[in-house]
């Protein structure tokens, strides 16, 4: 009889040798560009402007032209672009701080996600359009926070809402691209990437709205509508069981709040006996919900076994 | 369809539920206890939170409960594994005999169910209980002693069981990095102690050959066999390069591709990809040593890549 590490023969030995090359070539790269900003951070306050913005460049210019001489299909040209567009923000980021031009942050934002989209639309990359996003929305956040929820014009809660479905905007231009024959898009983790930002987001108002009546109401209803409209999308027409578990599992916990909130509002005397009254029916409701999210689950992956099967 | 056959993701999601639940237990155990029937003593919540493990070890051992027993028995053994546990702890005020309690409590838990992600909550739990153990006290060489979780774990994973051990096997090879990231401010607060650390590393080496020789020994190919040994090398000059957290989750990336797990790769990676983050901050060494520390393990790294390609590209050649 083997031990778990010994059952080696269980493993797809072709898939985890390009797996460990992969990780060796991703690791050491990360490695090296980490020390590389070490450095950079550990020297920064000695540099002169112009030998900040030289080093940038020329970081810039060289990444682009290494991605240029290595080609953008291989996965190497397009580690480099992203480095490109990475240095690009930090770019960005030094012009801010050098020439103090008073821009909010989110203008560097909103030109970072302008500059690197050519590069995104030509690198043909998950990896890279993921960055892309991630800068977007960290654009939009914060043009919510300091352009609109600063001047009064909408409360966070609101600006997290819409911040929220962004990603869902994304994934539908992703599938409708998908779906035109770009196959390089289809990538699970690049999907439920999208999926788990967007429920996360929208979890933070869907919360506030349960335990604060008054407030969050748009939230609440958002994070439903997106997380029904994703279980209808992918289990009726582009299955995907990791995405409809992802969604389970936030509707799940929304779910376990709104009947903790009701319980206590019924029981709102503040005496021990109708505090453990409490307790009891809520972790009755934690095992109703857990149980619930479980049969769905089996259900589905059933689904997804026999149709998998029968295909 | 028993939680074993579940993917990893599903089975995290009624881990977190089962977890959620047994907080919301332990809670209605306290203000039973301390609230409604006023006793002082916090023995009494071991005693409430026998018949919680009891009640849950029962459900679970029941065939066709359904659903909902299961979540519940769930739920409800986890909740009084950790009120006994903590219970008595409190009532010796020691964390080490909570630490023995739940020890062996697991111990019950694994021989007497096969509840996968209960076993993965007790396991926890222990662990939660020896490292809580060792910062109480203020231990020496906290992070040495903290280290021997992952020897654990990959022990549990390697041997031979009539039972399914992974669970608690993937409890203890977490634990570590885990309370790398958690302690962190902790672990600042104790720099006046010695710390430890190259005991971890050194421990991190040999397990690391460990999985390279047997990973090694399962293979016939020649090259396949040199490009191990070649890893296995970088592996040992990483280890010795980075802090024992970042060796940790290097582990955790080795012993995915050992046993050709993904759910484990993906745990590593982000870790691997926090230590870097978290680096910045510690205090340990001052930026520069850190920078030059980090560019020598992407060097070697991208070294063994590319040698390792060229091996590859001779092959196809010849």
């Amino acid at each position: 009889m083997l031990g778990l590490i010994e059952r080696q023969q269980q493993r797809d030995a072709s898939f985890w040798h390009d797996w460990a090359m992969h990780a060796l070539v991703v690791l050491g790269g990360a490695h090296f560009l980490a020390g590389v900003v070490f450095f950079f951070a550990y020297n920064w306050e000695d540099l002169s402007a112009f030998s900040k913005f030289a080093i940038l460049q020329v970081g810039v210019v060289g990444a682009f032209t290494g991605a240029l001489w290595m080609r953008l299909e291989k996965p190497a040209g397009q580690a480099l672009l992203i480095v490109a567009s990475v240095l690009t923000g930090v770019l960005l980021a030094v012009i801010g701080q050098v020439y103090q031009t008073g821009a909010d942050a989110w203008e560097l934002f909103a030109a970072w996600t302008a500059l690197i989209l050519p590069w995104a639309l030509a690198s043909r990359s998950n990896a890279h359009w993921f960055l892309w996003m991630i800068v977007c929305l960290v654009a939009a956040s914060l043009y919510g926070e300091q352009r609109l929820v600063a001047l009064g014009r909408m409360e966070w809660h609101t600006v997290t809402t819409l911040v929220g479905i962004l990603p869902i905007g994304f994934l539908v231009v992703r599938e409708v691209a998908l779906q035109a024959g770009m196959a390089w898009l289809n990538v699970g983790w690049f999907r439920r990437g999208l999926v788990v930002i967007s429920l996360g987001l929208l979890f933070v108002p869907a919360l506030q709205f349960v335990f604060d009546w008054d407030k969050a109401a748009p939230g609440f209803v958002a994070f439903w509508a997106v997380a029904l409209a994703l279980a209808y999308v992918y289990t009726q027409r582009l299955r995907d069981f990791p995405v409809f578990s992802i969604v389970v599992a936030f509707s799940t916990l929304v779910g376990m709040a709104l009947g903790g909130r009701v319980i206590f509002e019924i029981l709102d005397s503040g005496e021990a006996g109708s505090l453990t009254l409490g307790l009891l029916l809520l972790a009755g409701w934690c095992v109703l919900l857990t149980s619930g999210a479980v049969r769905v689950l089996r259900h589905q992956q059933r689904d997804v076994v026999q149709g998998s099967s029968h295909g | 369809m028993g939680n074993e056959v579940m993917p990893w993701y599903v089975r995290a999601v009624i881990g977190l539920g089962a977890w959620i639940t047994a907080v919301v237990m332990i809670a209605l155990g306290g203000v039973f206890v301390f609230s409604l029937l006023e006793l002082d003593d916090p023995g009494a919540l071991a005693v409430f939170g026998v018949v919680f493990f009891a009640f849950g070890l029962w459900l679970l051992r029941q065939e066709d409960s359904g659903v909902f027993a299961e979540q519940l028995g769930l739920a409800t053994a986890a909740a009084g594994t950790a009120m006994i546990a903590g219970g008595i702890a409190a009532e010796s005020e020691s964390l080490w005999v909570g630490f023995v309690v739940a020890l062996i409590l697991a111990g019950i838990v694994i021989t007497m169910c096969d509840d996968v992600i209960l076993q993965f909550l007790c396991t926890a739990l222990v662990a939660g209980f020896y490292f809580a153990g060792l910062m109480d006290e203020r231990t020496p060489y906290f992070v040495d002693l903290a280290a021997l979780t992952t020897p654990a774990g990959l022990l549990l994973m390697w041997r031979p069981a009539q039972r399914n051990l992974a669970p608690a096997a993937m409890a203890l090879l977490l634990a570590f990095p885990a309370i790398s990231v958690l302690v962190r401010d902790t672990l600042l607060g104790m720099r006046e102690l010695t710390m430890g650390g190259t005991f971890a590393r050194s421990l991190h080496i040999v397990l690391f050959l460990g999985l390279a020789y047997l990973h090694w020994r399962q293979t016939a190919d020649e090259s396949t066999r040199l490009q191990t040994v070649a890893f296995a090398m970088v592996a040992v000059v990483v280890c010795l390069l980075l802090p024992p957290g970042g060796s940790a989750a290097m582990l955790l990336l080795m012993l995915a591709f050992v046993i050709g797990s993904k759910p484990l790769a993906a745990i590593g990676a982000v870790l691997q990809a926090q230590f870097i983050i978290r680096y910045y901050y510690s205090l340990e060494m001052n930026l520069l040593d850190k920078s030059l520390l980090l560019m020598g393990v992407g060097l070697v790294l991208i070294a063994a890549w590319w040698f390792m390609h060229r091996l590859e590209s001779r092959r196809e050649g010849s």
